[in-house]
């Protein structure tokens, strides 16, 4: 498989991932929610929506070397652009969690200057992230 | 040929026109010049200029692909270099079709503290040399 192709399989193997843990919560949510990027295209598509507490969700996996991490600013600054109160940036795979996690601490430090509250979690935080948030809203 | 090898085979080619239009001018560069990304790793700049404090990045995008996804990245990276000048340049048709990237990217320069410029190839020239003469002034 070529190297693009694959991290397209990998990219949805891990939104799977996602979609599954939302599901498992019993967690309403919209797959490929239309927004305006920060170009102005109004057809663009956040990976997922929750409606019920107001969540934008990107995830980002890259498991070898890439290009793929050359999108996390942009995919950032969208999630910045995206209406919602919440917004989550999810990063999976070996090059975020162990090859290179000096991309992880820029896009937290990134985070903290964007206007909006953006959080950036590893995938195996999600699940603990969404139940807080629940509970918080709930109290 | 599969999406990203395309996208890097026209990206090689659209640098190799850069190098040409240097060479003609007679502008010594450096290729792949090596600096620390945003990412804090060794990353490679597509042209430095010494004389003129100049770091340049290309991006090349035909119709579809998602090179256009990397223009923050790229922003941010020529805002890292430790060149006194940033430059990107832009060519193919979906940059001049979708004139929306262009925009976000010389707003991002605009804010930027450093000098960082945004332009298309065709103007690449021109810009060479108002620095050149600015300089000399």
């Amino acid at each position: 498989m070529q190297q693009g192709a694959k991290a397209i399989s990998n990219g949805k193997d891990k939104e799977y991932s996602v979609s599954e843990c939302l599901t498992n919560l019993g967690i309403d949510f919209v797959k490929q929610h239309r927004f305006t990027s920060i170009y102005g295209n109004k057809r663009a598509q956040m990976g997922f929506y929750i409606p019920s507490l107001d969540i934008a969700i990107v995830v980002k996996s890259q498991e070898v070397s890439g290009s793929c991490d050359h999108k996390l600013p942009y995919a950032m600054l969208n999630l910045g652009a995206h209406p919602a109160k919440r917004k989550v940036l999810v990063m999976a795979g070996d090059h975020y969690t162990t090859r290179r996690p000096t991309v992880y601490h820029w896009a937290k430090k990134f985070a903290a200057t964007l206007e909006k509250k953006l959080d950036v979690l590893y995938i195996d935080e999600l699940e603990d992230y969404l139940e807080q948030t629940e509970a918080r809203q709930a109290a | 040929m599969q999406q990203g090898a395309k996208a890097n085979y026209t990206g090689k080619q659209f640098e190799n026109v850069i190098a040409q239009q240097l060479d003609n001018l007679d502008i010594g560069y450096v290729e792949q010049h090596p600096f620390t990304s945003i990412y804090a790793h060794t990353a490679k700049m597509d042209f430095y200029i010494a004389d003129r404090d100049l770091a340049i990045e290309a991006k090349f995008q035909g119709v579809g692909g998602t090179v256009d996804q990397k223009i923050p990245y790229v922003m941010h990276d020529l805002e890292s270099h430790p060149a006194e000048r940033g430059l990107l340049i832009l060519g193919g048709a979906h940059f001049k079709k979708r004139t929306s990237i262009y925009d976000w990217a010389k707003q991002f320069a605009a804010k930027s503290d450093k000098q960082i410029d945004v332009i298309f190839l065709e103007e690449l020239e021109d810009y060479l040399e108002q620095i050149e003469a600015k300089q000399a002034a």
